[in-house]
C-alpha cells in the first residue's frame, strides 16, 4: 500500500530529469517505497512503453463515463424543470 | 519533512480537525432537534448556538486552518526549499488562533447568535466578528507567504514551470485575497461600527451584496485543496499519470476567474436588485460548471490511464481494476459521486427563476453539504492521510480503518442530504429548530428527517473515526525515507507560457469581470438611498 | 499520444461541456423570455420606520384585496416573529401579487408547492406575481432565520375555489389560522 509514494519532490523538475533518464533505458527508475508494512501492497512502476501502450486506447472510457455523467446530469435538470419548476406556476 | 515546518503544518490541522469535530458533533445534534424525536436541551437558544458555531468552525475555521496548513506543506515539498519567514507563519497561526478562541466563546456563551452569514440588521458581540476578522488576517499572511514563496522560487528557476500544486495553491491565495474582500468591507464598514454602537442603522442592501461578493467565491477557496488533489495525488495514489498538466493549470485559472462575479445568484430572492445584474450574473454562474467538468474528463482520463496499465480493457472494465482499497484513490471516487450530486442541485439553484422554488429550503442545504461537507471535506481527509505519514515519518499500520472511515462519511453524508433535497423540494425551510408536525401538510416529513438524523449520526461517528485515526493509526515503524511526491503528468511541461505559469494576467480580468459583475449592483446603494434598518441586537 | 493529441482530445470533451451548459442556459433564456418567468426583483424602497402610521402597509390594508381590474394584491407585513395576517385567501387562477416588507430585520417567505418565494427586508418591497392553478391550503413559512423566534414563524394562504370567493364591499376578504 503506497499512502506514502516517494518519487520526487517536484514534478516538473523530477520530469525533466526523468525524461532524460527514460529516453535511455525506456522505463521509469524512481524508487518505489511504501508507507505500509505489506510490500504487495506497493505500486507498481508507469513503463514508458506500456504508458504508450494504454495511450492508444485512453481516453475512450473516460470520454464515455463523462459523457454518460453529464448527460444524466441534463436529463435530471431538465426533467426538473418542466416536471416540476414550470407546472409549480409562474413567478415573477 | 524538516520537523520545525512539521510542526507548522501539523499545528495548523489540529485546529482545523479539532473545530471539525466539534462542529460536526453539533450537526448531528441538530439533526435530532428538528426530526420528531427529543434532543436534550431542546431550545431555540441552543440550536441556534450550535447552528451558529456550526457554521463558523465547518465555513471558516476548518478550512482556512486546513489550507493553511496544507499550502505551507506543498510550498515546502513542491518547491523543495523553505517557507519564506516560518517567524510570520507562526505569527498569522496565533493570530488566527486567539481569533478563533475568541469568536468560538462569544458564540457559546449566547452572545452572538446570528448564525456565520451575520444577518444585519441582526448583530452580536463585536468580540465574535472581531475574531473572525482575525482568523481572515491570519489567513492573509499565509496568502503573502504563499505569493513570495512562488516568486522566490520562480526568480530561481526562470523559464521553469511552476510545479501544478505550488500553482493551484497560489491561484487559492490569490483567490483568496479577491474572495475576502467583500466581507471585510460588510464587516470593517458596517457590522463592527453597528455592533460598538458606533452606528443605530445599517442598509441591509448593500451588506447583502457586499457578502454576496464573498459568499461564492469563498466556495472555491474550500475547494480548491481537493481538486489539488485530484490533479497531483490521486493519478499517483491510482498508479497512473496525470492526462494533462496544462488541463489543470486552466481549471485553477478559471477557478480564479469565474467563481468571484457570480456571488449575486445567492440574491436571485432578493428585492435590492433589479432582474438584469440577476440574469448577468446567472450566465456568468454557468462558466463557473466549466472548470469542473473539464476537471472531472481529465481527472478520469488519468485514472483511465492507472487502471488500463493494471490491465483493465473494455469501456469500462478498467474502472474495476484500479486500486480502490487504497484512501486516496477511494476518497477521489467517492467524492465524483457526491460532485455529481450537489453539482446537479447547484445547476437547479443556479437556473434563474428555478430557484424560487428551491431558495433557502433544505434543497440548498443539502447542495453544499455535498458539495463541501462531502467531496471537499472526503479529499481533506484522503490529503490529510496522504501527507501525514510525511509529517511524522511513521506510515499507518493498516489502511483498513482509514478506508472504513471513508466509506462512512460518504454513507453518511448521502444518507442525510437525500431527504434534505426532497423536502426542501417541498418547501422545508432553512435554519429551523423544530417543526410541528402536528401541521397535517407536513406531517409526512417525519420519517424523512429520521433519515436524515441517521445520515448526521454516521458523519458524526466517521468524524471522530477520523481524528482516532489521525492518531493512534499512523503509529508504524518511523522511517527516515519519507518523502511527499505528486503526480507527473503523461507529458510533463518544459516551458510554459507565462499566463499558464503566473497570475498577472488573470489578476487584470478579474478586475474587469468584478467591475462588470459588481460595480453598479455595489454603486446603486449610493444612488437609491434606500432608507436603512435599525440595528437590532440578537 | 502527444501532448498536442491529449489537448484534442480535451478541447472535444470541452465542446460537450459547452453543449450541455448551452441546452441548460438556452432553456433558461427562452422560457424566461416567453413565459415572464422572473425571481423577483422589484427595486422599490419604503422606510420600515415609518411602515406602520402611514402609507400601504398600516395594519387595515394588509391581507388580500380585489382590484378593480379583476387581479388580487396581498400584502403581508413580516415582523419579528410573525407574518401579519397570519391567513391570507385568494381565488384560483387569478394573477396575485404578493407584496411585502419588513419593520425589523431580514424574512424570507415561501409558499409550498408553488414558485412563490421571496426575501424580506427592512427599507424595501418585495413583490412576487404568481396564479394559483389549483385550490388548497398552503403552508408559509419564514426561511431566513430572524432571531429565536424564527422557527415559529409560520403562516398560510388559502386558495379558494373562484365560487368561494366572496369578498365584502370594499373587495377585501380574510381568513383565520387554523392551527
Amino acid at each position: 500500500m503506497r499512502i506514502c509514494g516517494l518519487r520526487r519532490e517536484s514534478a516538473s523538475i523530477a520530469a525533466l530529469e526523468w525524461d532524460e533518464r527514460n529516453s535511455e533505458n525506456g522505463m521509469s527508475t524512481y524508487p518505489e517505497p511504501s508507507a505500509a508494512a505489506r510490500p504487495q501492497d506497493v505500486a507498481d512502476d508507469v513503463r514508458e512503453d506500456d504508458l504508450q501502450h494504454v495511450l492508444q486506447v485512453v481516453p475512450r472510457g473516460a470520454f464515455a463515463l463523462c459523457a454518460i455523467a453529464v448527460a444524466l446530469l441534463i436529463i435530471f435538470w431538465l426533467t426538473i424543470y418542466f416536471g416540476i419548476f414550470l407546472p409549480r406556476g409562474p413567478v415573477s | 519533512m524538516n520537523s520545525p515546518t512539521s510542526r507548522l503544518v501539523r499545528a495548523h490541522l489540529w485546529v482545523a480537525f479539532a473545530a471539525f469535530a466539534v462542529a460536526a458533533l453539533m450537526g448531528a445534534a441538530q439533526m435530532l432537534v428538528r426530526s420528531e424525536l427529543t434532543a436534550p436541551a431542546e431550545r431555540p437558544e441552543t440550536y441556534f448556538i450550535s447552528v451558529t458555531a456550526h457554521g463558523t468552525l465547518m465555513a471558516y475555521v476548518l478550512p482556512t486552518l486546513f489550507i493553511m496548513g496544507f499550502g505551507y506543506f506543498v510550498a515546502v515539498t513542491a518547491l523543495n526549499r523553505e517557507l519564506p519567514s516560518m517567524k510570520a507563519a507562526w505569527i498569522a497561526y496565533w493570530i488566527a488562533v486567539v481569533g478563533i478562541a475568541m469568536a468560538a466563546v462569544t458564540v457559546f456563551l449566547g452572545k452572538a447568535t446570528v448564525l456565520y452569514t451575520f444577518y444585519p440588521p441582526l448583530t452580536g458581540s463585536v468580540f465574535y466578528y472581531l475574531g473572525l476578522v482575525l482568523v481572515v488576517v491570519g489567513s492573509w499572511i499565509w496568502c503573502v507567504q504563499m505569493l513570495l514563496a512562488m516568486r522566490n522560487w520562480k526568480r530561481e528557476h526562470p523559464g521553469v514551470p511552476v510545479p501544478l500544486a505550488m500553482f493551484a495553491t497560489v491561484a487559492n491565495a490569490v483567490l483568496w485575497l479577491w474572495t475576502t474582500v467583500g466581507v471585510a468591507a460588510e464587516l470593517l464598514f458596517q457590522v463592527i461600527p453597528a455592533a460598538l454602537g458606533w452606528k443605530q442603522t445599517i442598509d441591509v442592501g448593500l451588506s447583502r451584496t457586499l457578502f454576496s461578493w464573498t459568499l461564492h467565491a469563498i466556495v472555491y477557496f474550500w475547494l480548491i485543496p481537493a481538486y489539488i488533489a485530484f490533479y497531483t495525488m490521486l493519478p499517483q495514489a491510482a498508479g497512473g499519470r496525470l492526462y494533462s498538466d496544462t488541463m489543470g493549470r486552466l481549471a485553477f485559472i478559471l477557478f480564479l476567474l469565474y467563481s468571484l462575479p457570480v456571488g449575486m445568484h445567492h440574491l436571485f430572492m432578493d428585492p435590492e436588485h433589479g432582474s438584469g445584474f440577476k440574469f448577468l450574473q446567472m450566465m456568468l454562474t454557468s462558466l463557473v460548471t466549466v472548470p469542473t467538468l473539464l476537471t472531472i474528463f481529465t481527472i478520469t482520463a488519468s485514472l483511465e490511464i492507472a487502471g488500463r496499465l493494471r490491465g483493465g480493457t473494455g469501456l469500462f472494465g478498467w474502472i474495476k481494476k484500479l486500486p480502490w482499497d487504497r484512501p486516496m484513490v477511494l476518497a477521489g471516487g467517492l467524492a465524483f459521486v457526491m460532485l455529481g450530486f450537489g453539482g446537479f442541485g447547484g445547476l437547479i439553484n443556479m437556473s434563474y427563476g428555478m430557484n424560487a422554488m428551491v431558495h433557502n429550503t433544505s434543497w440548498v442545504t443539502a447542495h453544499f453539504h455535498l458539495i463541501f461537507g462531502g467531496s471537499v471535506v472526503i479529499m481533506y481527509f484522503a490529503i490529510a492521510y496522504e501527507i501525514w505519514p510525511k509529517l511524522t515519518g511513521r506510515p499507518a499500520w493498516s489502511v483498513r480503518p482509514l478506508r472504513y472511515q471513508i466509506w462512512l462519511w460518504f454513507i453518511g453524508t448521502m444518507t442525510m442530504t437525500l431527504p434534505w433535497h426532497l423536502l426542501g423540494l417541498f418547501g422545508q425551510p432553512r435554519r429551523v429548530s423544530t417543526f410541528d408536525y402536528s401541521f397535517p401538510q407536513i406531517a409526512w416529513w417525519g420519517p424523512w428527517t429520521m433519515m436524515s438524523v441517521a445520515g448526521g449520526a454516521i458523519m458524526f461517528l466517521s468524524a471522530f473515526y477520523f481524528v482516532w485515526n489521525l492518531a493512534k493509526v499512523f503509529r508504524g515503524e518511523p522511517r527516515t525515507d519519507i518523502h511527499m511526491t505528486y503526480a507527473l503528468a503523461v507529458h510533463p511541461p518544459h516551458r510554459l507560457p507565462a499566463a499558464l505559469n503566473g497570475f498577472a494576467l488573470w489578476n487584470w480580468l478579474v478586475l474587469f469581470l468584478m467591475v462588470i459583475a459588481y460595480a453598479y449592483p455595489i454603486l446603486q446603494f449610493f444612488i437609491i438611498d434606500a432608507p436603512p434598518a435599525m440595528i437590532h441586537r440578537a | 499520444m502527444n501532448e498536442q493529441e491529449i489537448l484534442r482530445t480535451e478541447l472535444r470533451w470541452a465542446l460537450i461541456v459547452a453543449g450541455a451548459v448551452g441546452i441548460i442556459v438556452a432553456v433558461i433564456v427562452v422560457s424566461s423570455a416567453a413565459m415572464v418567468l422572473h425571481p423577483p426583483s422589484n427595486v422599490e424602497t419604503i422606510d420600515p420606520t415609518t411602515l406602520h402610521l402611514e402609507g400601504e402597509f398600516v395594519e387595515n390594508n394588509l391581507g388580500s384585496v380585489e382590484n378593480p381590474d379583476g387581479t388580487i394584491t396581498a400584502r403581508i407585513l413580516a415582523t419579528q416573529f410573525m407574518f401579519v395576517p397570519r391567513c391570507v385567501v385568494v381565488p384560483a387562477g387569478r394573477r396575485v401579487t404578493f407584496r411585502l416588507t419588513s419593520p425589523d430585520v431580514i424574512h424570507g417567505m415561501l409558499i409550498d408547492g408553488t414558485n412563490v418565494n421571496t426575501m424580506v427586508m427592512p427599507g424595501y418591497v418585495a413583490q412576487v406575481n404568481t396564479t394559483f392553478p389549483e385550490p388548497g391550503d398552503r403552508f408559509v413559512p419564514c426561511h431566513e432565520y430572524c432571531g429565536l423566534g424564527h422557527g415559529g414563524m409560520w403562516s398560510m394562504i388559502r386558495v379558494v375555489p373562484e365560487s368561494e370567493w366572496k369578498p365584502d364591499a370594499d373587495g377585501r376578504m380574510s381568513c383565520e389560522f387554523p392551527y
